[in-house]
């Protein structure tokens, strides 16, 4: 009987030594989050937009383009490119950004190229069935001042079980007048993560 | 000692007789044939247990994407990377179930160049859909993945770099390419037993980059090394684009199953050792050729899957006939101590031991034999394309056409197909 009773605790400490060794991971330098394979994820995503708006909107472009056109700045949203290791869903991060700086209030956003496109079809349908006061005329739109560009890219240190995942995420933001690059904004995110493998 | 019977027998009558690779032929029958849908219900039908997961998703992802259906193909894909890697995390307790009954109890994580081809596909599927990007983003984790694997796997190194470098020189990152594309000319010499021999065309992209790019003495090196490779200089090709041409050649070979069967001379007892082979089949496509406007062209053939196949396994083989034999000893003592006790019982835990003995032969069976690739440089345009694949004789055996491909200027345009052979 007692021999039956250490084999089943021998088994079940064996069971929790195996399933013990499934994975950690530690974040470098950043707030309590909760992470879990490592990769790039929602906090990530949130904690960058935020950081860069408030460092985009801190700085003198800002001041300059007001004072000198007595306006704020349009800015439009180009393209964000994704030359990391990892499939990062480019577009909440995008309109993370685009939500921030819109809520600001202290910038104006022009609609995208797709976005555009649906509403002038709109206007034209207007122009057609809606009655004369409620009308929008076409050749009213706002252009942008601005251009938010970007990049994700990360450099990955990988030793055996364990590897540090570094993402690097670079905006700019380019006068559409003159291609001056008036801002450049860059937020790092490094993770120390270790891989559970059990196999071999 | 019942229960252990009971257990033996349970497992029996979930792991069934009929080992992985004999549910195939119906589906290679549907695939030969074109009806990727049919094919399609077959493998759902057969999606087995869970530690065959990845197996099903890859082949799944498989004949989505020869079904044209590259985004649906991708997101299976992607799920199959997942499941790898939660496997990977937590499968040391089936280990033992397969030390005791068979090699096929343990989950399928899929063999390195398995798993280094889900990346090219994926990425392919992704040049198919005109996102370079992605593509990049693929290539990228195929580097990390290389870097893990053991220095003396062959993970289709040498077409995985080859992809790589296209990939980032359609991205107009020539230093980038350049750097695969050396490591991919490294990876078809140094592994000249395994890889197939150096495409002319990864020739013509050292000779280009290294003149584009200057470093003059490695440009001559490569000059004096490829006799006979001509390049048409960066500038050149600039003012074109380019059609890409990949033929994915019938399927690699199936594993069966190899056993030997004895009965011991003191006990009585039988003993059963059976170990995977693979059954290659014949090559019956040569080459290919790809007409445009009246035009032909050829390819080359960048990666012999079914040699890596063979090459992997042979290496692996020591290892898992140990195993076997080790699963013998471990059947057979246990048989005798039952037998000790209740020789009726011992003679059946004995057979059922035996019968329970099967190799493992599941691989990644929707993988082609080979790879044909044919670049074309082409002037921005829009074309009707044929593929035509050619036997021995240089005979006609199938044709794919595409209508209205549109090539734009120093841009790339991917096309695969996957041509299966009826079985027979």
């Amino acid at each position: 009987m007692i021999k039956t009773h250490s084999k089943i605790i021998l088994l079940t400490l064996s069971i929790f030594l195996i399933f013990g060794c499934a994975g950690k991971v530690e974040r470098m330098g950043a707030d309590e989050v909760k992470d879990l394979s490592g990769k790039w994820n929602d906090t990530d995503s949130r904690l960058v937009s935020e950081e860069m708006v408030r460092d985009v909107l801190n700085r003198p472009w800002l001041t300059r383009f007001e004072t000198k056109m007595g306006r704020p700045p349009a800015v439009i949203i180009g393209k964000v490119r994704n030359k990391s290791h990892e499939h990062i869903n480019v577009a909440t991060f995008v309109n993370d950004i685009e939500g921030e700086l819109i809520n600001s209030g202290v910038v104006d956003f022009v609609a995208s190229r797709d976005e555009r496109n649906e509403i002038r079809e709109e206007r034209k349908d207007m122009d057609i069935n809606a009655s004369e006061n409620s009308r929008k005329e076409m050749g009213e739109e706002m252009g942008a001042d601005f251009m938010l560009k970007g990049t994700f890219s990360t450099i990955l240190d990988t030793d055996g079980k364990q590897q540090i995942r570094f993402y690097q995420v670079d905006l700019n933001l380019i006068n559409l007048a003159n291609n001056r690059k008036v801002w450049q904004g860059q937020k790092k995110i490094k993770k120390f993560v270790t891989k559970a493998s059990a196999r071999r | 000692m019942q229960r252990l019977f009971f257990s033996i027998l349970l497992t029996i009558v979930i792991s069934g007789c009929a080992t992985y690779s004999d549910s195939f032929k119906p589906i290679e029958a549907k695939l030969a044939k074109g009806e990727y849908d049919g094919a399609l219900e077959l493998i759902e039908k057969n999606k087995g247990e869970e530690r065959d997961l990845v197996l099903y998703m890859m082949n799944k992802a498989m004949v989505l994407r020869m079904k044209g259906e590259f985004e649906a193909s991708n997101n299976v894909f992607e799920a199959a990377k997942a499941e790898i890697l939660r496997v990977e995390a937590i499968s040391v307790s089936e280990q033992a179930s397969a030390l005791v009954v068979n090699d096929s109890l343990r989950s399928y994580v899929g063999e390195s160049y398995e798993r280094v081809m889900l990346h090219i596909y994926k990425a392919l599927n992704y040049l198919e859909l005109n996102d370079v990007d992605g593509a990049r983003i693929e290539a990228l984790q195929i580097d990390e993945l290389m870097q893990q694997l053991p220095e003396d796997d062959y993970a289709a190194d040498s077409f995985s770099r080859y992809l790589t470098g296209m990939i980032f020189e359609d991205l107009d990152e020539e230093d980038s390419a350049l750097v695969f594309y050396r490591k991919s000319h490294d990876s078809y010499i140094k592994n000249s037993d395994v890889a197939v021999s150096e495409p002319n065309a990864l020739k013509a992209d050292l000779l280009r980059l290294t003149d584009a790019l200057g470093f003059d003495n490695e440009h001559d090196q490569y000059q004096e090394s490829f006799q006979k490779v001509s390049f048409a200089n960066s500038k050149q090709l600039n003012q074109k684009g380019e059609l890409v041409i990949i033929v994915n050649n019938n399927l690699v070979p199936i594993k069966s199953e190899h056993a030997i069967n004895a009965q011991s001379p003191q006990t009585g007892r039988l003993i059963r050792i059976s170990v995977p082979l693979y059954q290659n089949k014949p090559t019956y496509v040569s080459q290919i050729r790809v007409t445009i406007d009246g035009k032909n062209f050829s390819g080359e053939i960048t990666e012999d899957l079914e040699k890596i196949a063979n090459y992997m396994l042979d290496k692996q083989l020591p290892l898992i006939t140990a195993r076997a034999v080790a699963r013998a000893v471990i059947k057979d003592k246990t048989a005798g101590k039952v037998g000790d006790a209740n020789p009726i019982m011992g003679l059946i835990v004995n057979i059922f031991g035996f019968v329970s003995e099967r190799a493992d032969t599941r691989s990644w069976v929707t993988l082609p034999q080979n790879i044909h690739l044919a670049r074309i440089p082409i002037d921005a345009g829009t074309y009707d394309v044929s593929v035509e694949l050619l036997n021995s004789d240089n005979d006609v055996i199938a044709t794919q056409s595409y209508e209205n491909v549109r090539v734009k200027k120093r841009q790339k345009t991917y096309k695969t197909y996957h041509w299966v052979a009826a079985s027979r």
